[in-house]
């Protein structure tokens, strides 16, 4: 048996009796812990309010722009113009685009990471219980920007609340070079599909280069052309209130058919493994006359081959039966919830998004590649005096979201992250019936959207 | 000050002493294997325990609260078509590569067995591509597949054998073929050089006495050396088959899994359905399914390991 006095002041600080003592302190401390932390939407750290910039933190998730003048404006411009005379210690971290969203979805659900991430597409729709309301930030921006495009917001906003600021959007065109149109007998570009089968044809066989458009598994190319050629014929996933299949239909086959002839015709099959920089590096090399994609392609030409610049031609995408439409790929800015003091980040994107600091973005950045979300990005803040940028100012307007008709939602997200659509195109170029495709994609929605 | 008094009386029921405690091997033991089990808890046990969980919930990224589903997410994605696709893919990629990783490992085994020059510099390059970052050399892959700029491309185009290059990446069953030869390259090595090891613990008195005996190379080949040589094979083949059906790496730098899903395997699909798509528990239920093929893998591995040791 062992017997023991408690002589020492050691043993007096632990005994049984203070044990229980501190163990309870501990515990109540712990619990009120949280209640003694700002939360966020705090009146300490509300938009309206002074803001304590002086000696803050903010890390912003950026992608990597594929005009590298915009990363600069990020790195340099941003943080002499803003982070230092503020005094905020601003990191910009950049990530590829397509490996953006693993990093947002682990600090989502780790609870911890970015101050503020730039979301693709309608990522918003797929994160919205996890980002903060910013709603008066967004309101202020479109607002003082003319407006946001009718994409810009309905990206944004899920169920009328802002969970994103709308940033910007990688608009599109047809690049193409000119002397080969014109070689096979071409004077414009043409304004169908079907025009552009037949006219595809007629280069390729005149020059043996074809219309290369990346048709693989990557987030740009591949929807921003499919999804347009599929809406033109008047095909899509769903009808207007997203609560009832729409993929199977006459309009969706028209638009596979009519996909069919111009692939067969006009393009190659090597594009089903190409990603968004095959068609960059195609063109460049000049293996390719034409094809769909930001202004990178023609930024990268003014410096790299002033001559192929010279011989490049911007159009929007030709129509089908059903019209003219777009898609851009739009980004914006999201402040997760586990962020405890917001404010900063607030004032950051407040800064960004303002007509004067984005026109600047716009001017010495891109040039035009990551176009406004909202229309005096058209008008006064138009960065470029070249007139072959100018079918750029209609794609605000024209472009659409993933799941159109219908409003975005978490399902249509979802869709777009799988490549539904963009996989029941290619399944017909690789030679699978319209109706197996369809009925292929039917199977796989109505498991997404849960019809 | 009052003096310390503690009284610690020396009677046959005390309480060991630590040093006591140490000296019994038992205790050692558990204590010495403490801080791997605590490591394998924390980075294999706890995440394949959170798997299981979500694997029978509703979670996704943007949902706070999970709900239990039952078998809901299993039942679900053997209604998908691509899933379906998926685990075909798998078990092509796993089987085509591991027989050919086995054949050129054996080949290559034997071959750096034999005594000839530079054998030991031969040797260290034969491990290259194994100790190369599997995402590194699958960029090199990348651009000898490049549907543009592919150098088998311009030496099939170049040497009359085509007019026109292979769409490596771009058809089905050739992005399936490429994703495998790349698969093949990177783990051949392995094999190779485990064989390497097994083989040089073969006696070669045997070999020599059944040389004097009349047998020929071919037979010493397969009457002695790989009998003695078939413990290391097989466990060697289990490893790969546990790695190739859980690759993710190079399928995703090649395709990611295009086009139209001909080259996806459970472990890319599952990164697709969970991170892309933010469903984790679709995700992690896709995963799961690779599970009882792993676990029959490991069963043998430990019922061999435990038969060769009796």
């Amino acid at each position: 048996m062992i017997r023991r006095e408690i002589t020492t002041p050691t043993d007096r600080l632990f005994s049984r009796r203070r044990f229980i003592y501190y163990s309870a302190a501990l515990a109540a401390a712990v619990a009120c812990g949280p209640a003694a932390t700002p939360a966020t939407g705090s009146p300490a750290a509300s938009p309206s309010g002074p803001v304590q910039l002086k000696g803050t933190k903010v890390n912003l998730l950026h992608w990597t722009s594929f005009v590298p003048d915009e990363d600069k404006w990020f790195k340099e411009t941003l943080v002499n113009d803003w982070a230092k005379p503020n005094g905020v210690d601003l990191t910009i971290e950049l990530v590829a685009a397509n490996e953006a969203q693993p990093k947002i979805v682990a600090a989502l659900q780790a609870g911890g990471g970015p101050d503020a991430m730039l979301l693709q597409w309608t990522w918003a729709h797929l994160y919205a219980d996890k980002l903060s309301d910013v709603g008066t930030v967004a309101e202020k921006v479109g607002s003082d920007g003319g407006g946001f495009y009718d994409a810009a917001k309905q990206n944004a906003q899920v169920q009328g609340v802002w969970r994103a600021v709308p940033f910007g959007i990688t608009g599109n065109a047809v690049h193409y070079r000119e002397s080969l149109l014109k070689q096979a007998g071409g004077d414009k570009f043409p304004a169908t599909w079907s025009d552009l089968a037949k006219i595809g044809a007629d280069v390729k066989a005149k020059t043996k280069l074809f219309y290369g458009q990346a048709t693989g598994h990557s987030f740009g190319d591949p929807p921003t052309f499919l999804n347009p050629f599929l809406w033109s014929y008047g095909g899509s996933e769903t009808d207007e209130t997203g609560k009832k299949l729409a993929i199977n239909s006459a309009a969706t086959k028209d638009a596979l058919v009519a996909f069919k002839d111009l692939f067969d015709k006009a393009s190659d099959p090597q594009c089903l493994s190409w990603d968004d920089s095959s068609n960059n590096r195609a063109y460049a090399a000049k293996q390719i006359w034409a094809t769909l994609n930001g202004a990178s392609i023609y930024l990268t030409a003014l410096t790299a081959d002033p001559d192929l610049a010279k011989d490049t031609q911007l159009v929007l995408l030709p129509a089908g039966p059903k019209g003219q439409f777009s898609l851009g790929t739009p980004f914006q800015y999201a402040i997760p919830k586990y962020v405890k003091d917001p404010g900063p980040v607030r004032e950051l994107v407040s800064y960004i998004m303002s007509p004067k600091t984005y026109g600047g973005f716009m001017k010495t950045g891109g040039k035009g590649y990551t176009l406004a979300p909202y229309k005096k990005g058209e008008g006064e803040l138009w960065p470029s005096s070249d007139p072959k940028f100018d079918p750029f100012k209609k794609i605000g307007t024209l472009t659409k979201w993933y799941g159109y008709p219908a409003p975005p939602s978490p399902a249509a997200a979802e869709s777009g992250s799988k490549y539904i659509v963009v996989d029941m195109f290619a399944k017909v170029a690789q030679g699978e019936t319209p109706e197996s495709a369809m009925s292929w994609a039917e199977g796989e929605l109505k498991t997404i959207y849960k019809l | 000050m009052r003096a310390e008094t503690r009284e610690r009386p020396v009677t046959a029921g005390q309480l060991p002493t630590i040093g006591e405690v140490l000296d019994r091997q038992g205790v050692l033991a558990y204590i010495l294997l403490l801080p791997g089990l605590l490591i394998l808890a924390a980075f294999i046990g706890w995440p394949f325990i959170t798997s299981l969980w979500l694997s029978v919930t509703d979670q996704s990224v943007s949902t706070s609260v999970a709900r239990f589903v039952g078998l809901e997410n299993f039942t679900s994605a053997l209604k998908s078509q691509i899933f379906l696709q998926t685990v075909r893919n798998t078990f092509v990629y796993t089987g085509v590569t591991v027989v050919f990783k086995l054949g050129f490992g054996l080949g290559l085994a034997v071959l750096m067995n034999q005594s000839f020059r530079l054998k030991n510099l031969a040797r260290a390059a034969l491990l290259l591509p194994w100790i190369v970052p599997t995402a590194l050399s699958a960029i090199a892959w990348l651009w000898l597949f490049d549907a543009t700029f592919s150098v088998f491309n311009w030496a099939i185009v170049r040497s009359g054998i085509a007019d026109r290059g292979i769409n490596w990446l771009g058809e089905g069953v050739w992005a399936m073929t490429s994703i495998i030869i790349a698969n093949i390259w990177r783990g051949t090595p392995f094999f190779a050089i485990s064989i390497l090891a097994g083989l040089q613990t073969v006696d070669r008195e045997l070999l020599d006495a059944a040389a004097v005996d009349g047998a020929s190379p071919w037979q010493r080949f397969w009457r002695i050396t790989i009998p003695l040589i078939r413990p290391v094979v097989l466990i060697v083949l289990l490893f790969s088959t546990v790695q190739t059906i859980s690759d993710f790496q190079l399928v995703y730098v090649l395709t990611r899994g295009g086009p139209a899903n001909s080259t996806h395997l459970l472990g890319t699909l599952a990164y697709d359905v969970a991170v892309r798509a933010g469903q984790l528990s679709q995700g992690a239920a896709i995963s799961l399914y690779m599970f009882p093929v792993l676990i029959v893998c490991v069963v043998a591995l430990l019922v061999y390991m435990r038969r060769s040791s009796v």
